[in-house]
C-alpha cells in the first residue's frame, strides 16, 4: 500500500537543461491525482524519478518513508505507463506482452487484462508494431490497470485514442479505483475531460510546483469577477486578490482572481453589481501557468 | 436553479434535494451509493461523498452503518420550510429586479398574479 | 495488514525456468534442430553432387553460433532491461535474472553443440565418411566430449558476456554502443586465442605478450573467466543507474 509520497528538493538535470528545479511536494495514498503542466514543464521527468526510471540529480523521493531508486520493495508497487506503455519489442505479439506482465507483476489480474483488451478491441494475436497509435495507448492502459499496482501512473496515455475509447478508459479507471482502491497519478492535457476524476491536482511549471490542492478547493478559489472596469479594480485591489488574468471589452472588465471568496465578499461583490463566475480547471491551469515575460 | 459551473458535488446535493422535495425519494428510502453516483456522473467518489456529507450535515440524510445512506424522517418538510424561507429572496427578488430592468410596473405583476390566483381557485 | 504482510504480498513469486530462459532456450533448441537438418542435408548434397565430404559439417556452424550468443545477449539486455524496470523491477533484479538466463542459454548451447558432434558421428558412420579435427581446438578428437564441452562452454560464455556488455552500452547511448564494440571484440579475440583458434594479428599479439602457447585448458579457463568478469562488471556499471528512455 502507498501511504505517502514525499518529494523533497528534487532536482533533475539533463546536461545544461534543468527539468526539475528543487521541487518539493507530498501526496497521501488512496486518491486520484491529476498532474498538470505545459509541455516541457517537467511532468514526465517528475514521474520518471518517482517510478525509479531515472535517478535524480539531487534531492529525495520517498514512498512510505523509503527511498525509491532501485528499491524493489517500493518499485514493485509502482506501474508507470508512459504514453503507450513500454513493453516487448514491436515484432512481438500482444500476448507476449501480457505474459511478461503476468510474470513480473505481483498483483497481475489476467482475467481483467483479457476483458480490457476485448473492450478496447486489441487482439492478443496482433504484433505490437502493427497496432495503431490508439491501440498502443489502449495496450498501455491495459498494462497499467491490470497490474493493480498500489501506485499507478498514466503519463498522457491516450494519444491516438478517439473520444469513445478515452471515455471507456475513464470509466474503467474509476470503476477499478472504487473496487480496488489505490493511488493514481494521471498526467494529461485533456483537462476538461478528466478533471472530475481527480480528487487532488498538482500543477507544475518550469520544474517547480505552482499549486497543489483538492480540486474542489482549487475550483472554489478561481473566479472571474466581471463588471464595470473601475468597480472590478476597486474590488480586486481592495482585497488584494491575486489576479491571474484580465480581459476588457469596452467598459466591462473581467478579472480572473485566485483566492478564497467567502460569502461576505461574494455578497459585497454582488451588491456592487459585479458578476462572479467560477473558473473551470482548464482556465485556472492556463492562467496559472501562462508565460509572463521575464517576471521570474 | 443551480449554476451549471458550480462544484459538481453541489449539483448532486441539489438533485437529491429536488428528488426528496418532489417525492421521488421517500423518507427512510435508501439513496444510491457514492460509488454508484461516482460511476454515473464519472466523478471522483470523494466528490460524491462530499455531496452526501453536506446532506448529512443538513440532517436530510443519515447513515446506517454498513448498509448505506437513507433519507431522514422529516427531510421533506425541512426542505420545504427552508425553501419557503428563501422563496422571496431567491425567487421573487430576482423577478422584481428583472421587471424593473425591462420596465414592467410592479402593479402589473401583482395584477397578473391575482389573475393567476383567480384561475387556480376556479 | 502489517507492513511485513504487505511486503510479502508484493513479492512476486519466483519461478524457474523464467520466461527469458524458456523463450530463448526454446528458440535456440528449435533453431538447433533446423540447422542440424540443413547441415546434414548440405553435407549430403556436397558429397553427392560435388564429391566433397566436409571434414566436419557441424564444425562449420560453430563460428555463427558464437556470434549468435553475443547477439542474443545484447538483445536481452537492450530489450528486457527497460521491460523489467517498466514492470516495477529493479535494475539489480534484472541483472540477476538476466545473468541466470544467459548462463543457462550458454550452457544449453554448449550441450546442443556437443550433441551435434555426437549425432554427426553417427551420421558419418552411416555414410561411411571420416572426420578430422582441424587446428585451433583444445580437443584433438570429436570423441573427447569433456574437452568439447569445456571449449564451447567457455567460448559461449565469453561471447555472451561481451554481447551483454555491448547491449548495455547501446542502451545507454548509441555512441557508447559503438565505442563498446572494440573492447568487446578484443575480449572475444583474446579468449579465442587462448582456446587455440587462429585469429591472425590478435593471436600473434597475444602470443608475443604472454609467451603462452594457445590450447591448454587451465590457461584458457583463466583467460576466459577474466574476460567474463571484466565484461560482467562493465555491464553492471553501465546499467546500474541507466535512465529508462521512451521506446
Amino acid at each position: 500500500m502507498i501511504e505517502r509520497i514525499d518529494i523533497d528538493h528534487l532536482t533533475l538535470r539533463y546536461g545544461d537543461v534543468t527539468a526539475l528545479d528543487e521541487l518539493s511536494l507530498s501526496m497521501v495514498g488512496g486518491k486520484i491525482y491529476g498532474l498538470l503542466g505545459r509541455n516541457g514543464s517537467g511532468k514526465t521527468s517528475l514521474l520518471s524519478v518517482l517510478a525509479s526510471f531515472r535517478k535524480p540529480t539531487s534531492g529525495d523521493v520517498r514512498i512510505n518513508g523509503q527511498p525509491v531508486f532501485e528499491n524493489q520493495a517500493i518499485t514493485s508497487q509502482i506501474a508507470f505507463i508512459r504514453e503507450s506503455g513500454d513493453t516487448v519489442e514491436d515484432t512481438e505479439k500482444v500476448e507476449s506482452a501480457m505474459r511478461y506482465a503476468a510474470y513480473l507483476r505481483p498483483n497481475w489480474d489476467a482475467e481483467y487484462a483479457a476483458r480490457l483488451l476485448e473492450r478496447f478491441e486489441v487482439s492478443t494475436k496482433a504484433r505490437i508494431g502493427s497496432l495503431s497509435r490508439g491501440k498502443r495507448s489502449a495496450l498501455g492502459i491495459v498494462l497499467g490497470l491490470a497490474a493493480r499496482a498500489p501506485l499507478t501512473i498514466f503519463d498522457e496515455t491516450y494519444l491516438g485514442m478517439d473520444a469513445p475509447s478515452r471515455y471507456a478508459f475513464y470509466d474503467e479507471l474509476l470503476n477499478d479505483f472504487m473496487e480496488h482502491p489505490r493511488t493514481f497519478i494521471i498526467s494529461t492535457h485533456l483537462i476538461e475531460e478528466v478533471s472530475r476524476l481527480f480528487e487532488n491536482v498538482v500543477i507544475i511549471d518550469r520544474g517547480r510546483l505552482v499549486v497543489q490542492d483538492d480540486v474542489e478547493t482549487l475550483l472554489s478559489r478561481g473566479n472571474a469577477v466581471t463588471g464595470p472596469a473601475d468597480v472590478v479594480d476597486q474590488f480586486v485591489n481592495g482585497y488584494g486578490f491575486t489576479v491571474i488574468g484580465t480581459r476588457q471589452l469596452g467598459r466591462t472588465k473581467s478579472a480572473m482572481v485566485y483566492g478564497q471568496l467567502d460569502p461576505e465578499k461574494r455578497a459585497e461583490a454582488r451588491a456592487a453589481g459585479l458578476d462572479l463566475e467560477p473558473l473551470a480547471l482548464q482556465d485556472l491551469f492556463v492562467h496559472l501557468t501562462e508565460p509572463r515575460g521575464d517576471q521570474s | 436553479m443551480f449554476d451549471d459551473r458550480s462544484p459538481i458535488y453541489r449539483q448532486i446535493a441539489e438533485q437529491i434535494k429536488q428528488a426528496i422535495l418532489t417525492g421521488d425519494l421517500q423518507e427512510e428510502e435508501q439513496v444510491m451509493s457514492t460509488n454508484q453516483y461516482a460511476a454515473f456522473y464519472r466523478i471522483n467518489p470523494a466528490t460524491a461523498a462530499k455531496a452526501f456529507q453536506e446532506l448529512v450535515d443538513e440532517g436530510l440524510l443519515y447513515k446506517r452503518r454498513g448498509i448505506g445512506m437513507f433519507v431522514s424522517p422529516g427531510a421533506r418538510e425541512r426542505l420545504r420550510s427552508q425553501r419557503r424561507e428563501r422563496f422571496f429572496a431567491d425567487v421573487v427578488e430576482p423577478m422584481v429586479a428583472e421587471a424593473r430592468a425591462i420596465g414592467i410596473p410592479l402593479r402589473e405583476v401583482i395584477q397578473w398574479l391575482e389573475q393567476r390566483e383567480g384561475e387556480e381557485e376556479r | 495488514m502489517s507492513q511485513a504482510a504487505i511486503a510479502q504480498r508484493m513479492q512476486r513469486s519466483w519461478r524457474f525456468p523464467t520466461p527469458l530462459v524458456t523463450d530463448y532456450g526454446g528458440f535456440l533448441t528449435a533453431a538447433w534442430a533446423g540447422v542440424l537438418v540443413v547441415t546434414f542435408a548440405g553435407s549430403l548434397v556436397s558429397a553427392t553432387f560435388f564429391g566433397l565430404i566436409p571434414a566436419s559439417a557441424w564444425e562449420l556452424i560453430t563460428p555463427p553460433a558464437r556470434v549468435y550468443m553475443a547477439v542474443i545477449s545484447a538483445f536481452v539486455v537492450y530489450s528486457f532491461l527497460p521491460l523489467y524496470v517498466s514492470h516495477g523491477q529493479t535494475r539489480r533484479g534484472f541483472a540477476i535474472e538476466g545473468l541466470i538466463a544467459l548462463v543457462v542459454h550458454a550452457a544449453l548451447a554448449t550441450v546442443l553443440i556437443t550433441l551435434g558432434f555426437v549425432i554427426e558421428a553417427g551420421w558419418y558412420r552411416v555414410m561411411g565418411w571420416t572426420r578430422g579435427v582441424p587446428d585451433g581446438h583444445l580437443f584433438t578428437s570429436y570423441g573427447n566430449l569433456p574437452l568439447i564441452v569445456a571449449e564451447y562452454g567457455l567460448a559461449f560464455l565469453v561471447w555472451s558476456a561481451a554481447g551483454a556488455f555491448a547491449g548495455a552500452a547501446f542502451y545507454r547511448s548509441s555512441r557508447g554502443g559503438w565505442l563498446a564494440l572494440p573492447p568487446a571484440l578484443v575480449m572475444v579475440g583474446i579468449t579465442g586465442s587462448a582456446l587455440g583458434e587462429s585469429l591472425g594479428p590478435i593471436t600473434r599479439f597475444y602470443r608475443d605478450l604472454t609467451g603462452a602457447e594457445a590450447g591448454s585448458l587451465p590457461f584458457a579457463t583463466v583467460v576466459s573467466v577474466a574476460c567474463i568478469l571484466v565484461a560482467g562488471a562493465a555491464t553492471w556499471l553501465l546499467i546500474r543507474d541507466v535512465p529508462i528512455r521512451k521506446r
